[in-house]
């Protein structure tokens, strides 16, 4: 055989598909205990003989006959003209069907139709353990006889029985039965074959009291209501208070790396680029590794008990007068991770109207890139008090849904219109949660994030220090003759044989050493106020290093101003100007349009790399950075407003918008989202602006 | 069997009653039944069929309300091919919407006790 053995592994949702997938290929794809969780075929590679096999993992259907999105899916695969990304298209040379041996009568519908695909096949009975401690015993002889092709028990969770897996898929050969091809037949003999292959022991029978007093319980109209309200407090909860511990370590680490790089390298551009650039940009974003590991791994905890399905129907409820049924549940939980797993996760929404109002809002909902700008305006809104912070940040993820719920309606009663179909959803046995499955999934998350850090918003930093480096211009007139002034003073005073009035601080050395004028605005920096003004008002003449602070900060200022990112950014400030954002906060918005947690390095670069703030964490860092009269801060409460409520509502993900139109299906509808999400956002944040004060 | 065809309606609206079996919402929680008929749009009635809810399928409602959960069994009952094990089915929940158009029969426990279906009883 010329190139790999192709085998596509199907059968009915949350029967352990992708489980095994991983298994096999080493690979970690998301899985849950919730039906619907792959959306999409996607390619593996076993090493095995001499072509190895390639595998396809495919979303899990009932039947392969449905009007459905997952059927046409898997129908397009084995018919061979729909390739997984990144592979050509052709029809799969083994049908691997995965079956819960623990609901074989069911699974057996979708195996009759695999037989009757005249495909070699192997039939995968996994969850072998979970069959075994519940007495269920299979006669596998007999099964594969009735079946005509091979039949493997597995334990996809354990690893168990997959070497045999995958000899059977080498030798894997067409089945010599074909099931009946109508429903009805079809039905009657998966039951005739269910019932002659199944035993289970007496006495092995676990009731399904608990179950049963579970779903009543997640499902009641108000003891249900207060599950989910805990477990999604809990959830929240849980990422923002243990995340705090790792989040101000790695902040020390930062800070004292950038010291380490000024204190040890040469003075000249390349230490600044390294300290403002590389240090500042990468740091400002990895403080937020623990809260994006924390989402992701109790959300995945919390999947895989099981619960969701019925938070589903609880919420079904609550999500009906907007349009939206408890099917679009998952997929906005999901979004508040990313809301590209969200949008891929609208997939299992049986109604197309309703499917794409929620990929148009999922947006809405604050995902993991939003953090650091939240945590990053929160603290300076609120640095006295945590408790205020949280609440801001609690405020911050109602607004994303508020605003998501509202959209909806909006869409289902214009564009989407159209009647609600009824939800039905299959609900998964309650299992204890693989604390593997949740730090692997954990771990390749982080490793995104991660690598994104090294990557894409290290290329922006570095081109973000760039741009706000260069071109040099000249000094202006005003610095120029304060250094005279200075040097005047200091030429007097040795003339006159007198101790020039030095402080410890020697001007020269002002990069390196902390100025504390910098950090909080006290009478010096009010005195300093303006670029052109006459700064020398107090009845003490100025010392020489207050002159040459002074005209080092001018300096700056005016370097920053007449930048490239500083030409850019006030060009395009009149647009912001209603939202109370100078130039520096417009390159940040602007910037952010790539990514939303860009936002925090390209400020960090910006500010750290005109002011000096050493000894301080990168937040504190940014938060006391000043606009160019250098004495209003870049972040006064208002614009700090306005930002947060920008942030929750603004598009600002090119990822999403790709997302969004080919799931929805068209350009066109990335276009409304980024429009709606864009117009909201610019709105709101200009009426936050007011509101706090902004225009007063 | 005796109740007028009037009173067997289903929750379709103008529904005018069906020759067989009552809704599946005005079963008892703990109830067994056997389906009869669905009277729910082509694309819900297939999707509910290929989850396991046909005609002749066993089925023990687990609660009733909104949502209606059922579990179905395999097999149908009291013909000989039944798996009633506690393990061998799947659990669906239902909004009342749909519950309400799946018309059932109930089953006399007595009839398949031998069988081991006996957890109806709770
Ligand atoms: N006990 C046990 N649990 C398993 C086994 N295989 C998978 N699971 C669990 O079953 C659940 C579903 O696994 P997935 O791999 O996401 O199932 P899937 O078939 O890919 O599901 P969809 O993508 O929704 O169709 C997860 O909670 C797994 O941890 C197994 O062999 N034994
Ligand atoms: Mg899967």
């Amino acid at each position: 055989m010329t190139g790999p053995l192709r085998v596509a592994l199907l059968g009915n949702p949350n029967t352990g598909k992708t489980t095994l997938f991983n298994r096999l290929c080493g690979l970690r794809h998301k899985t849950s205990n919730f039906p619907g969780t792959t959306q999409e075929a996607r390619v593996g590679f076993l090493k095995l003989g001499e072509s190895g096999v390639q595998i396809v993992d495919l979303p899990g259907v009932y039947s392969l006959e449905l009007q459905q999105s997952e059927s046409e899916i898997c129908r397009r695969v084995l018919a061979g003209d729909l390739a997984p990304p990144g592979d050509k298209a052709a029809a799969p040379d083994v049908l691997c069907v995965v079956a819960d041996s623990c609901a074989l009568h069911r699974n057996l519908l979708l195996v009759g139709e695999a037989l009757r695909r005249r495909l070699p096949v192997v039939v995968v009975l996994n969850m072998a353990d979970l069959a075994k401690k519940q007495g269920l015993t299979t006669d596998y002889a007999l099964l594969r006889e009735r079946l005509g092709c091979e039949v493997i028990p597995a334990s996809a969770r354990k690893g168990d029985g997959l070497g045999q897996l995958a000899l059977a898929m080498q030798a894997a050969r067409v089945p010599n039965v074909t099931p009946p091809g109508t429903q009805d037949g079809l039905e009657q003999w998966a039951d005739e074959v269910a019932a002659g292959v199944m035993r289970s022991s007496p006495g092995a029978r676990r009731g399904p009291d608990i179950t049963d007093r579970l779903d009543r319980v997640f499902t009641h109209p108000v003891a249900g209501v207060v599950c989910f309200a805990i477990a999604m407090f809990a959830l929240f909860w849980s990422i923002f208070s243990f995340a705090k511990v790792p989040m101000d370590l790695i902040s020390g680490w930062t800070a004292s790396v950038s010291d380490l790089v000024m204190a040890r390298m040469p003075e000249g551009a390349i230490r600044e680029f390294v300290a403002h650039g590389v240090v500042a940009g990468i740091g400002s974003t990895l403080v937020f590794l623990p809260q994006i590991c924390l989402l992701f791994f109790l959300i995945s905890l919390l999947e895989d008990t099981g619960y969701l399905a019925r938070g589903a129907f609880v919420i079904n409820r609550w999500l009906q007068p907007f349009g939206l049924s408890g099917h679009a549940f998952v997929p906005l939980l999901s979004s508040h991770a990313c809301a590209i797993p969200g949008i891929m996760a609208t997939r299992g929404i049986p109604d197309r109207r309703e499917r794409l109002a929620a990929i148009l809002v999922a947006p809405f909902m604050s995902c993991s890139a939003r953090i650091p700008v939240y945590v990053l305006l929160t603290g300076l809104l609120f640095p006295e008090s945590a408790a205020k912070q949280a609440l801001a940040f609690v405020g911050c993820y109602a607004l994303g849904i508020v605003a998501a719920l509202l959209s909806a309606v909006v869409a289902r009663r214009t564009l989407l219109r159209g009647p609600q179909r009824p939800m039905a959803m299959e609900l998964p046995g309650y299992k204890r949660p693989s604390f593997r499955t949740a730090f692997l999934t954990t771990y390749d998350r982080g490793l995104i994030f991660l690598k994104n850090a090294g990557t894409n918003i290290l290329a922006i930093c570095i081109v973000l220090w760039w741009l706000q480096a260069f071109p040099t211009t000249q000094p202006p007139a005003e610095a120029t003759r304060l250094r005279e002034q200075a040097s005047a003073i200091v030429h007097a005073a040795s003339a006159s044989n007198q101790t020039p009035d030095m402080s410890p601080r020697m001007p020269g050395s002002s990069t390196v050493t902390a100025s504390p004028a910098h950090e909080t605005p006290g009478p010096l920096e009010a005195q300093r106020s303006g670029v052109g003004e006459n700064v020398s008002v107090s009845d003490a003449p100025p010392t020489p290093d207050d002159l040459l602070a002074q005209a080092k900060k001018l300096e700056k200022t005016e370097a920053l101003r007449n930048s490239f990112a500083g030409r850019i950014g006030r060009t395009i400030q009149p647009v912001f100007e209603p939202l109370g954002y100078d130039w520096r906060l417009t390159v940040g918005v602007v910037t952010s349009f790539a990514a939303r947690e860009v936002f925090v390095s390209t400020m960090a670069v910006m500010v750290t790399g005109s002011e000096e703030h050493e000894g301080k964490d990168v937040l504190a860092r940014i938060g006391a950075g000043t606009r160019d009269d250098g004495r209003t801060l870049i972040f006064t409460p208002a614009a700090s407003w306005s930002l947060l409520v920008y942030y929750v509502l603004a598009m600002q993900c090119l990822p999403t918008l790709a997302v969004t139109a080919r799931e929805a299906g068209g350009v066109k509808w990335a276009a409304i989202q980024l429009a709606w999400m864009c117009g909201l956002a610019y709105v709101g944040g200009a009426l936050a602006f007011f509101l706090a004060g902004g225009h007063a | 069997m005796t109740e007028p065809i009037a009173t067997r309606r289903c929750g379709k609206p103008g529904c005018t009653g069906h020759a067989n079996g009552v809704p599946l919402t005005s079963l008892a929680p703990g109830a067994l039944a056997r389906v009869c008929e669905t009277c729910l749009d082509p694309l819900d009635a297939s999707m509910l069929r290929a989850m396991g809810l046909r005609p002749a399928a066993t089925l023990r409602l687990c609660r009733s309300g909104e949502p209606c959960v059922v579990e179905v069994y395999p097999g149908s009952a009291g013909q000989g091919t039944q798996c009633e094990r506690a393990d061998c089915r799947c659990r669906i929940g239902l909004a009342r919407l749909l519950a309400e158009r799946v018309m059932v029969t109930p089953i006399d426990e007595a009839a398949i006790a031998g069988a081991g279906g006996s957890e109806a009883t709770k």
